[in-house]
Formats: C-alpha cells, sequence, structure tokens
C-alpha cells in the first residue's frame, strides 16, 4: 500500500520529469547547442547561488497560490483557465488601492490593497461560475476569453487611466506601505512565501478533514449524486470558484505588491497556466503542490539564465513543462486507469 | 457593400477551417481544447515548410503532415490512454507554444519574422483558402451525413456502445476523426499565416483556437451553422478593425475585446440549449 502510494507520487512524476528533460534536450540540440551545458546553466541559474535561489522562491511562492487555485476548481469538477485572467484583475486592484488609497496606514493599507487583489479575482470567479450555472456556459471558453479581455483592460489602463507619465506604459509605483515587507533583506524574497506555506496547509486541511470539503468533492466526482443526496451543486461550483479566483486574484497582488510595485503591460509571467501544470504534476496534493512549485519555480528561474548567457530561447522550459503534464494526464505506466474522472 | 464582404470572408476563413476540424472531431466525441495549439503548429509548419522547400504547395503538405503526426499522439493519449481530454488539450497549447516559438527564434532569429509569398488573392479578391474552406463546408457536410465513416463517427460521440456492440472499432473510428480534424485545423492555421498574413509571429493565433470552439457550439455542431457562426466571429473581428481604424479617439485595447466579448456572448447563447454530442468528452472503455 504505503510502496504503491510511493511509486504513484514520487516514482511517475520522476520517471516524466526525466522524460520531458530528455525531450527538451533533444530540441536543445536540434537547435545546435549543448543541452547539458543549457541544462548546468538551468541548475547554477535557478538554485546555484543565494541570490538566484531568492528569486527562485519569489516564483515558488507565486506557483504554490496559482496552483492551489486550479486544484481547487478541478477538485470540484471544473476546470479554471483563467487564473491568469484572475490575476490581472487582482492586480489591477491591488496597484489601484496601492498608489490612491494614501490615508491608509502601513499595514492596514498592505491589508486592503491585497483584499481588494482577492476580491476582484472572486468576482470574476463567480461570474464564471454564474454563466456555467445560469446558462451552461463552457467555463474553458468563457475563462480563456476573460483572459483576453483583462489583458486588454491592462493594456488600457497603463496606457490610459492609470499611466504615470506619457513615456512609458505603466502605472505609478504604489507606495511602500503597500508593499509587501522584505523578509530576507538584499533579495526580493517577501511574506509572500509564509503566506503561501501557510494558504497550501489551510488547503490540505479543507479538503481532507472539513465538511465543506467532503461536499465539494462529491460533486466534483459525480454531480448527479451529489444532487441526490441533497447536496447543492450549483451553490458548491460557485463557491469553489469564488475561491480558485480569489487564489488567483492573490496571485496577481503579490506580483504587483511584492515584485513589480506596479502595473506593467506584460507584467505577467505566466502563472495562471503554470499553477495548471503544477497541480497537475503534484497531483492535487498540498505537499504535491508545495514540491512542483519549487521545481517549476527554479525551472523559470533558470530558463531565464539560459536565454540570458546562450542562445537557447527561454520558451524550451514551456516545452519541458508540457510534456510533463501530458505524461502526468495519461498515466501510461499506472495501471489504474479507472479512477473517476470527468472532462 | 461587396469591399465588406470580402473582408469578413477574408477575416472569417482561418476560423471556419478550424471549427470545421473541431466538429468532426468533437461529433466523435473527443474535446479538442488543443485546437488553439495544434493552429499555431500548421501556422508555423506552413510557413516553415514554404521557407525550406521554396514552394507554398509544399509548405501546406508539410504542415499537413506534422498535423496529422500531432493529432494521432492526441488521439493516442485521450482514447487509448485515456487522458483527460481537457487536459490534454491545454497541455498541447502549451507544447505548440513552446515549440513554435523555440524553434521559429532558432530558426527565424528573435523578433524577425520570415515574410512568405503566400496565396495570392486570385478570384474577386479572395484567397484560394477561402474557396477551399467553403468547398470543405460542403464535403464535410457530405461526408458526416451521407457516408459510412461520417456516420459511425457521429454515432461514436453520440452513444458509442451501440457502435462498440455493431462489432466496429470505436477506438479507431474517433482515431480517425481526430487525425482528419487535426489536419483540417493545421489547414486553417496554413490559411492564417499564410494567406491572411503572410508571416509567422509569436502567438499568432491569439486565441482563434477557442473562439472556433465557440463557433462549433454555436453552430448546433451542423457544417452550415459552422460556417455561419464562423462569419459571425469573422464579421466581429472585422468590425474591430474598422472601428479601430476610424474612431481614434476611443482607446484601442478596448475596441480589441469586441471579438472576445462576442465569444462569450455566443458561448451563453449556445449553452442553453446546447447540442453537443451526448458522449463528447467522456472516456469509452471498450468491450473487447
Amino acid at each position: 500500500m504505503i510502496r504503491s502510494k510511493l511509486i504513484q507520487y514520487f516514482l511517475y512524476p520522476f520517471i516524466a520529469i526525466m522524460i520531458a528533460l530528455l525531450i527538451g534536450a533533444l530540441i536543445i540540440l536540434s537547435g545546435g547547442n549543448n543541452p547539458l551545458e543549457a541544462y548546468r546553466l538551468m541548475l547554477e541559474g535557478s538554485i546555484g547561488t543565494s541570490q538566484t535561489l531568492a528569486e527562485t522562491i519569489v516564483k515558488t511562492a507565486s506557483l504554490i497560490i496559482a496552483g492551489a487555485s486550479y486544484a481547487f476548481a478541478y477538485r470540484c469538477g471544473m476546470l479554471n483557465i483563467g487564473i491568469e485572467g484572475q490575476m490581472l484583475a487582482g492586480a489591477i486592484f491591488s496597484t489601484w488601492i496601492g498608489v490612491n488609497l494614501t490615508f491608509l496606514p502601513g499595514l492596514l493599507h498592505l491589508f486592503i490593497a491585497v483584499i481588494g487583489g482577492i476580491l476582484a479575482g472572486a468576482l470574476l470567479g463567480c461570474f464564471i461560475a454564474f454563466l456555467k450555472n445560469r446558462f451552461g456556459a463552457n467555463e474553458v471558453i468563457t475563462t480563456v476569453m476573460m483572459n483576453y479581455v483583462m489583458l486588454f483592460i491592462v493594456e488600457y489602463l497603463v496606457t490610459g487611466p492609470m499611466r504615470e507619465a506619457p513615456e512609458f506604459p505603466q502605472s505609478a509605483r504604489v507606495l511602500p506601505s503597500a508593499g509587501f515587507p522584505v523578509l530576507i533583506p538584499g533579495t526580493r524574497v517577501n511574506i509572500g512565501i509564509v503566506l503561501a506555506l501557510l494558504l497550501i496547509v489551510l488547503y490540505g486541511y479543507y479538503w481532507k478533514n472539513s465538511k465543506k470539503g467532503f461536499e465539494m468533492r462529491i460533486v466534483g466526482e459525480n454531480p448527479t449524486v451529489a444532487n441526490s443526496i441533497g447536496i447543492n451543486v450549483k451553490q458548491n461550483r460557485m463557491l469553489a470558484f469564488a475561491i480558485s479566483g480569489s487564489l488567483g486574484g492573490l496571485v496577481g497582488s503579490l506580483e504587483i505588491l511584492g515584485i513589480q510595485k506596479r502595473l506593467l503591460q506584460n507584467f505577467s509571467a505566466g502563472y495562471g497556466f503554470d499553477g495548471i501544470a503544477v497541480a497537475l504534476l503534484g497531483k492535487n496534493s498540498p505537499i504535491g503542490i508545495m514540491l512542483s512549485s519549487f521545481l517549476f519555480g527554479a525551472m523559470k528561474t533558470g530558463g531565464n539564465m539560459v536565454q540570458m548567457f546562450s542562445s537557447v530561447p527561454s520558451s524550451v522550459v514551456m516545452i519541458i513543462q508540457a510534456i510533463i503534464i501530458l505524461l502526468m494526464a495519461i498515466q501510461v505506466f499506472s495501471k489504474k486507469t479507472k479512477e473517476l474522472e470527468r472532462a | 457593400m461587396w469591399d465588406f464582404f470580402i473582408v469578413i470572408f477574408r477575416d472569417s476563413t482561418s476560423i471556419l477551417l478550424v471549427a470545421l476540424g473541431i466538429l468532426i472531431m468533437q461529433l466523435g466525441g473527443v474535446i479538442n481544447i488543443g485546437a488553439e495549439g495544434m493552429m499555431l503548429i500548421g501556422a508555423f509548419f506552413g510557413i516553415l515548410g514554404t521557407f525550406l522547400s521554396g514552394y507554398t504547395g509544399l509548405g501546406i503538405l508539410i504542415a499537413l503532415i506534422i498535423l496529422a503526426i500531432f493529432g494521432f499522439l492526441f488521439g493516442l493519449m485521450t482514447i487509448y490512454w485515456k487522458g483527460n481530454q481537457v487536459v490534454v488539450g491545454v497541455a498541447l497549447n502549451l507544447l505548440a507554444e513552446g515549440m513554435t516559438t523555440t524553434l521559429s527564434r532558432q530558426i527565424f532569429g528573435t523578433g524577425s519574422q520570415s515574410t512568405i509569398q503566400g496565396f495570392k488573392p486570385i478570384f474577386l479578391g479572395v484567397s484560394v483558402m477561402t474557396y477551399v474552406a467553403l468547398a470543405l463546408v460542403l464535403a464535410l457536410y457530405f461526408f458526416l451525413y451521407h457516408t459510412n465513416l461520417g456516420l459511425r463517427i457521429r454515432a461514436s460521440g453520440e452513444y458509442p456502445i451501440a457502435v462498440d456492440i455493431a462489432g466496429i472499432d470505436v477506438y479507431r473510428v474517433q482515431l480517425t476523426a481526430v487525425v482528419i480534424g487535426a489536419m483540417i485545423i493545421g489547414l486553417g492555421g496554413c490559411s492564417l499565416s499564410m494567406a491572411h498574413m503572410n508571416s509567422f509571429s509569436e502567438l499568432m493565433t491569439g486565441g482563434r483556437g477557442y473562439i472556433a470552439l465557440a463557433a462549433v457550439a454555436l453552430g448546433q455542431y451542423k457544417p452550415i451553422g459552422v460556417l455561419l457562426a464562423s462569419l459571425m466571429f469573422g464579421a466581429s473581428n472585422t468590425l474591430q478593425y474598422h472601428l479601430q481604424a476610424s474612431i481614434t479617439k476611443f482607446p484601442a485595447p478596448i475596441i480589441r475585446i469586441i471579438p472576445y466579448v462576442v465569444t462569450i456572448i455566443a458561448v451563453i447563447i449556445s449553452g442553453k440549449n446546447s447540442k453537443d454530442p451526448s458522449a463528447l468528452g467522456k472516456k469509452y472503455i471498450k468491450f473487447s
């Protein structure tokens, strides 16, 4: 029993990662570059020095929250492909509060700015769930479309109403009082990582021990059964998507208040889509999400380093991630494919 | 007025082709969220093939072969290996994004695009691709409703058990639908990069694959319906360009939202009386 769990949670992901790295190596090779050199750069550029390790930790924090966001909706039987959009919504609100509500004192300012971001994400999530509940609108299409809509709204804001100076398409800087306090001086590591770890523990508790979590799991596995035993499917879906969206919004707040400090046109590093990968690789378990977030954070940081110091583009990391998701999704190694799953 | 229609047809062609590809797959019971990625791959390899071989036709052929391989893999992973169709589709999009970006930077360099002499407009101001797409609407109608394989595909999406009991290999029928569909989607990608734009740029599909998904649902899974829905989306795109050019006072990013909002509205409308095949997205396990 323990052995089979060990195989399922560690051996398969390990094999998937190895195969993905191998295919990545072939692609790097086909571009005329040395894959070993690229991977060495990636390793060094992600955990090699204290400075790069700090960057990896910063990214890990955002990834953990994004992963929890995807996993939350997934466990309730829905696919939130719109974390990216919810993140942008959160970023907009956090920036606005961080820049404009100058009268708030210190930590209260930060608190309100974060809450604003979370609410924006939650609102967007509720909107998607409402469309699904009321009209049967497929949430995959609506969330993807909302991603584009939010992207253009950000573009509009930073080139219009929220623009600071006519030279650059960016907003004003958020006040220091609304910034996430730095945890390790000299780096960008802020209390975001503490928040992320706290949230993932809560996430684990919710799905394992709480009554509501159990209800949502039934809705996710079989809505018909849930309905027949008196569980309100629509209400649970709404709640799950609201929480998923609010976590997405929180990633946006963290990104603005902790790292970028201002709204930029293309500030997103694609955490919304990485969140999906992280949740899949981690099999939606809290520890799995944590470990895979660290791995993906390291790959992201390392990928940038590879791009900087060699002619290998950082988009190679995307290929490796995609292959990991594919291998985890098909579970070709696993004998048990009868696991209850919906599309 | 005639010019306006021509522009609409030009803008709709790629969406129409992709939607037809999705149509045949989804009628076979396989959800294709990966259409965006397949389209991007088609757009890239069409250009790359033309760039390497020097012939437009050869470029398209190469794109179609690559797409057939990707379609085969997609079918293998979802139908035979029982991967969650939506998850595999999302991963395929990510893979396509990474692959085309990496390869185009390695081959064409960053920023610089390869300009390819694509299909020049030949008849009444519309490229050959548009006529191919319109011909495919009729061909697909005939294929789906008047051939054996078409019936089998539709039955596999609607009630796979019946197909299985009749002694037909459901998996193989679905795989065929997926491979054909992927190739048509690839053609849509080619039409975007070669007939519409004449070059490949990173992430040039810009959500058209998802818009095509909405077009299939809005077109109620009928080839003619899909045609009308695609024209509607093409028109919303045309409108967006026109507004951007004519109303300079209004901020451009807000105007660019139009096609996406139209898509959301379309999903809302088509969601209410959905004509989705009954077994769409469900994993079917054969008896034998």
